[in-house]
């Protein structure tokens, strides 16, 4: 099934919430994980995890 | 040498979300024990249907996001060391002169399960990144001195269920010998999983009175069939008496002594004839300048297994001998039930308080004192003299022994 633009940023923003407490609506096409949001390498593994059960 | 003292306390069990909600509900004579209503229980049919469950679910009091990444011994951890240091006045401490002792028996033994179904049930890529730090042992001291900054040392005692006094008897001696100012100590446990409990009850340490839960752990009783496991945790701010006095803490009180030793005898049953056991309180007593006349309080360790609760009268025969009349022995597994790891924390948690209040909580489901076991267990609180020292004992399989003496 195709995700618009819009529900896959959604559902990451969702995600990364979950997971670090950042609030979904910092979570932004021309943000970095890193840089931006302050998102360690471990968090972000968990975040792709969780990204790859939800295809 | 410097005087090491208790200056803050926290608490997460059966009987209490807090210290002294817990405190409150144990001279109350409430039991934490209840049937168990998970859908496991059901499933594998486990021989055992109790346990004491922590009153206040850890998800009530941390954020979503702390929660997730910490197994549920470290949420536990967790929450009584913040309670422990928010009650010492949240004391300024160098994070290099600040030190972590926490304990736990059994480590993060939900996260290691769960993460092994997702690899049978779904493959390597399904298994989460954080699943080590989650499960290992020192996961909970890792959390509790991640959180507080602590830059002197992160430690964990494993052993058993005498890692918690083991760990207060490590942060004890860290402070009084000046390596540290502030140690933050404690044990936790998050154990009531379908494994644990399956393993406990095929080698018949477990009670079996399902139907009748709060009754079930009833330490010297003629009809105790054996432990109830608990969940929780408990944490103590352990500060050099001088520092705190300069800064205007409360104390709740002194620790004078502890001690170590090892059975050797046995991997799980304790030595009957209760040396090393023995050994252990003449110790933390040799090492706090007192005799034994000089204890009032022992909260004994007292799981409620036909043997253990013996041996350990049997030993405290050997220290105490005429004088084992004069104590006034509590065991509180007859509420909390046996928080294993978690036990020794949460005893040294009760028996400040039984000093600092002079009140030896009552012994609740004692209805026929075994005969074999003649010690003065008062039913409800009863009243302590000032200035006598209190000790709490707690033992482990493996032969361990710890300690702890109060003033």
């Amino acid at each position: 099934m195709a995700h618009s633009e819009a529900d896959v940023l959604a559902g990451l923003a969702e995600l990364v919430n979950e997971e670090t407490g950042i609030a979904a609506d910092l979570v932004q096409p021309e943000k970095s994980f890193t840089d931006d949001l302050d998102i360690d390498s471990i968090s972000m593994m968990t975040i792709v995890v969780n990204a790859e059960g939800q295809v | 040498m410097r005087r090491v003292v208790v200056t803050g306390i926290g608490a997460t069990t059966p009987v209490g979300g807090t210290a002294q909600q817990s405190w409150e509900n144990l001279l109350a004579g409430k039991s934490g024990v209840n049937s168990l209503g998970q859908e496991w229980v059901e499933q594998y049919q486990l021989p055992v249907t109790i346990a004491g469950e922590a009153m206040q679910p850890a998800s009530e009091v941390l954020a979503p996001h702390e929660a997730k990444r910490l197994d549920p011994s470290s949420q536990f951890a967790l929450i009584s060391a913040r309670e422990a240091f928010a009650d010492a006045g949240s004391p300024e401490v160098d994070p290099v002169r600040m030190s972590v002792d926490f304990a736990t028996g059994i480590g993060g033994v939900w996260t290691l399960l769960d993460a092994f179904d997702t690899l049978k049930e779904r493959g390597p890529r399904r298994v989460m990144p954080m699943t080590v730090p989650m499960l290992m042992p020192n996961g909970p001291a890792a959390a509790v001195g991640m959180h507080f900054g602590a830059k002197a040392g992160v430690h964990t005692a494993v052993s058993a269920c005498a890692s918690g006094n083991e760990s207060i008897a490590n942060a004890f001696h860290r402070v009084k010998s000046g390596s540290v100012d502030l140690a933050i100590a404690g044990g936790a446990e998050a154990a009531i999983h379908p494994l644990p409990i399956a393993s406990f009850a095929a080698m018949q340490a477990l009670s079996k009175r399902n139907d009748d839960p709060t009754r079930a752990s009833r330490p010297y009783d003629v009809d105790r069939d054996g432990f109830v496991m608990g969940e929780g945790a408990a944490a103590l701010i352990l500060e050099d008496y001088d520092s705190a006095v300069a800064r205007g803490a409360t104390i709740y009180a002194e620790i004078v002594g502890a001690a170590i030793t090892s059975d050797s005898y046995h991997i799980t049953a304790p030595d009957p004839e209760g040396e090393g056991a023995s050994r252990a309180m003449l110790a933390a007593l040799a090492e706090a300048e007192a005799s034994p006349s000089d204890v009032q309080h022992v909260n004994a360790h007292a799981t409620s297994t036909p043997v253990g609760d013996i041996a350990e009268f049997t030993a405290l025969k050997k220290v105490f001998g005429k004088n084992i009349d004069d104590l006034v022995v509590s065991a509180t597994k007859a509420s909390t039930g046996h928080l294993l790891g978690g036990a020794g924390a949460i005893e040294a948690v009760f028996t400040i308080m039984a000093l600092s209040t002079q009140t030896a909580p009552g012994t609740i489901n004692l209805d026929n004192q075994d005969p074999e076991i003649p010690l003065n267990v008062p039913k409800t609180s009863a009243s302590l003299e000032a200035g006598k020292i209190a000790i709490s004992n707690s033992f482990g399989f493996g032969g361990h022994n710890a300690v702890l003496a109060f003033r």
